[in-house]
């Protein structure tokens, strides 16, 4: 599993590479926007995270994901992302579980084609992990943590309307719970989301000196 | 009869091989085809010659809203300075104002999260059609013939093709049909996203050099888009860039130093005199006010003398004589590049904005802001004598306004108003004041929502929230009446100035005076589109003028 974590990592940078090296081209000849923004919206939807419990399996954590994301500039912007994601039985121990999640951190637009956006980002934060890991077949151990986690990953934007828009997300979570020996271990999960974005309508422009 | 009109028809033929065969000037016949390629080959000439031009760009936007009487009024505005670099993709060195503090670097990248952001480097891009244009790239369909002045042009609607990249221009082109050099092109750039906005506009070049072509003004009208549609954005503005300082000889003057001529190396001066320290401090005075002069008219934002301040020196002759002043030394005028209504005084320069002498509705108001800036002078108010070291001008010409400024105290600005006052009761122009009073008021009433037309980049502002200037004008002056067409408190915009871009001097325009429809015209202190009287090249001219006597 460590392995296969490995491998999309890589992937993951070698694909930020090759896309960051097309927009570069893409920026020479395009010209330049006279207006950007406005570029604030708020997401929430659905999410799904499967994490892997070293040597008892894997539990599938299903729930809500709530965004707010900032354009910085027509290929940079900042995301706050916070999650809560519950299993009812947690590998057949009877114990529910749930992760609580929030981070925060840069997005990368390397692609904008119309109104359809492909971005890449590197987040940071903390989660609470709460779950059970069986010792034995009749013994289990449950508790929860709480610990710095991060994610990386990216996903795809489309606006349907005017304020509305859609967004899936495909992150390497990497979050730290207890093995069956008490231990704490690192997680490396897969989450992935499908939100609907409401972009806010645009403040009254008021006269503004601030960009001279 | 007919062997006559046959001799006059082979008269008329020969008489026009002659000329295309001693002007190569005017082009044999083409076809669509073949113009489309001497365009696109013209077009890719012209990107490599801008690469080597550092232009000022400026540009102003106005924000606009419509209200519940369809009346449409600015709500907002915005002003960059900058110089233009096309090398490695459009870039504008903004002009950097002053007064910026630590909140404004931390808030600016967040300035377009909840609001549209005008980027200075976007509206510098109109200037070029398309950095990589290809013919393979457009579809070119042939609209007509057209006369943009004195140039004949080729009509023609360009399209992007199918497989053409986003950003491609889409819109029309005229095409001179001497050296099909595009002259004016109208439309926007294909392809702008949810977040980003292309604006449509209608950019204009002038034959500023024989046979070079360049961007001059360039004229952007915004007015919302469908709500349907998901790329929906409500910009609704207007914006003018007007370009200016091609010549690199205002930045390098170099070739002064080649061309020195010593007409007489003799002192023929009667008798020599020593300096009083009353005339060494006034001599120290102007070299302070001559350093400043210099430095803002090598970096393009003054005008070199001209015309224009002629005009201002006789308003001020007139106001010095009838007031029976006395001032040594004299009293000089010259006129700011830049848009922002501003007038101030280094030394004993008189130094008003182009922005503002456009506005300015008659020669009594003009003489009222020249009394104004007077007063300071006749009142003796202090110019910044550490001017006279010349390393305090050796900064970036993007600080300029950070570094020079030349505002005074509001004590200073008052006595200058009162003294103004005097000065224009002993006027010719002591009972043609309604206007000027009428115009301090259209200021006031603006100022809340053209905050970047009205704020000064380095002098005193015209008017402030609680007080405007020249108290006793602004009271007596009637009431401001918006719907009266014979009430013209403030023009719009570029109502007087014309700017040449290559060399920087200044003209007067030559409009005929226009009756006013309805007040929706007066469009005091307004954006308005541009219609410039496109002319070839004067020495162009004289050349061919010359040629054609050589033979007769």
């Amino acid at each position: 599993m460590r392995n296969t974590m490995r491998t999309i990592v890589k992937i993951f940078f070698f694909g930020l590479v090759i896309s960051a090296s097309a927009f570069a081209q893409k920026l020479q000849s395009s010209p330049t926007p006279a207006v950007e923004g406005p570029a604030f919206d708020l997401s929430a939807g659905y999410t799904y995270l499967s994490m892997p419990i070293p040597s008892a399996g894997s539990v599938n954590f299903n729930g809500v994901d709530f965004n707010g994301n900032i354009g910085l500039s027509s290929r940079w912007g900042a995301t706050l992302d916070s999650s809560y994601l519950y299993a009812a039985d947690v590998l057949s121990t009877k114990h529910q579980g749930y992760v609580l999640s929030v981070r925060t951190g840069p997005v990368f637009y390397p692609i904008a084609h119309r109104n359809t956006r492909v971005f890449v980002h590197a987040l940071v934060g903390a989660s609470l992990v709460d779950g059970a890991v069986p010792i034995t077949a009749n013994e289990d151990f449950h508790g929860w943590l709480f610990r710095p986690s991060y994610a990386f990953g990216g996903g795809v934007e489309h606006p349907v309307s005017p304020q509305l828009g859609i967004r899936v997300i495909g992150d390497y979570v990497r979050t730290e719970f207890y093995d069956a020996a008490g231990a704490v271990q690192p997680q490396n999960n897969l989450q992935l989301s499908v939100n609907f974005v409401f972009r806010l309508k645009e403040r009254p422009r008021k006269s503004s000196s601030q960009l001279w | 009869m007919r062997s006559f009109k046959n001799s006059v028809l082979l008269l008329l033929v020969s008489a026009t091989i002659a000329v295309v065969a001693e002007n190569p000037n005017l082009s044999p016949a083409l076809s669509f085809d073949q113009t489309v390629d001497r365009v696109v080959e013209r077009e890719r000439g012209f990107v490599v010659t801008m690469k080597r031009m550092h232009p000022l760009a400026e540009t102003y936007i106005q924000n606009l809203r419509e209200d519940s009487d369809h009346n449409v009024n600015p709500v907002s505005d915005e002003y960059f300075l900058g110089r233009i670099d096309l090398n490695n993709g459009v870039r504008d060195a903004t002009f950097e104002g002053q007064h910026q503090g630590f909140m404004y670097h931390v808030a600016k990248p967040f300035s377009s999260a909840l609001e549209y952001k005008f980027l200075p480097q976007g509206f510098a891009q109109m200037v070029v059609l398309d950095p990589d244009f290809q013919k393979n790239n457009y579809r070119f369909t042939f609209v007509r013939r057209e006369f943009l002045g004195e140039a004949r042009c080729i009509v023609i609607d360009v399209q992007p093709a199918k497989k053409a990249k986003d950003g491609s221009f889409t819109g029309r082109i005229w095409v001179e049909d001497r050296d099909f050099n595009i002259v004016r092109f109208n439309g926007t750039y294909s392809g702008h996203s949810a977040y980003t906005h292309y604006l449509h506009f209608d950019s204009w070049r002038f034959n500023l050099q024989p046979d070079v072509w360049l961007p001059s003004y360039i004229y952007v009208e915004e007015s919302g888009t469908k709500r349907s549609s998901p790329m929906f954005h409500d910009l609704f503005l207007k914006a003018q860039t007007r370009l200016w300082g091609y010549d690199p000889e205002q930045l390098n003057r170099n070739e002064e130093f080649t061309q020195i001529k010593v007409d007489n190396s003799v002192d023929d001066h009667p008798v020599a005199k020593d300096n009083s320290p009353v005339e060494a401090q006034r001599m120290w005075e102007r070299m302070a006010e001559d350093n400043a002069i210099d430095h803002l008219q090598k970096i393009g934002v003054l005008a070199p003398a001209g015309s224009v301040d002629k005009v201002l020196q006789t308003v001020v002759d007139n106001l010095i004589i009838t007031n029976k002043l006395q001032i040594e030394p004299d009293v000089r005028c010259r006129v700011l590049l830049t848009l922002p209504l501003e007038s101030f005084t280094i030394g004993h320069t008189i130094v008003i904005s182009r922005g503002l002498l456009d506005v300015l509705p008659d020669e009594a108001s003009l003489a009222m802001v020249l009394a104004h800036e007077l007063g300071h002078i006749v009142l003796g108010h202090h110019i910044d004598t550490q001017l006279a070291f010349n390393d305090r001008l050796f900064f970036a010409d993007t600080t300029t306004f950070q570094h020079l400024h030349f505002e005074l105290d509001p004590a200073e600005e008052q006595a200058a108003d009162n003294k103004a006052i005097e000065l224009l009761a002993d006027s010719p122009y002591k009972d043609k004041l309604v206007n000027a009073g009428l115009f301090l008021k259209a200021i006031h009433d603006r100022a809340p929502v053209l905050t970047n037309l009205i704020r000064p980049r380095m002098g005193n502002a015209m008017t402030s929230e609680k007080t405007p200037r020249m108290a006793a004008l602004f009271n007596s002056a009637p009431t401001l009446e918006k719907q009266r067409i014979d009430q013209i408190a403030a023009l719009p915009l570029g109502s007087r100035i014309k700017v040449d871009p290559w060399s920087n001097q200044l003209a007067m325009m030559n409009a005929k005076p226009v009756a006013l429809v309805s007040a929706r015209e007066k469009m005091p202190f307004e954006v308005t589109p541009f219609f410039p009287v496109l002319t070839y090249n004067q020495t162009e001219r004289m050349l061919v003028a010359q040629g054609s006597s050589a033979h007769p």
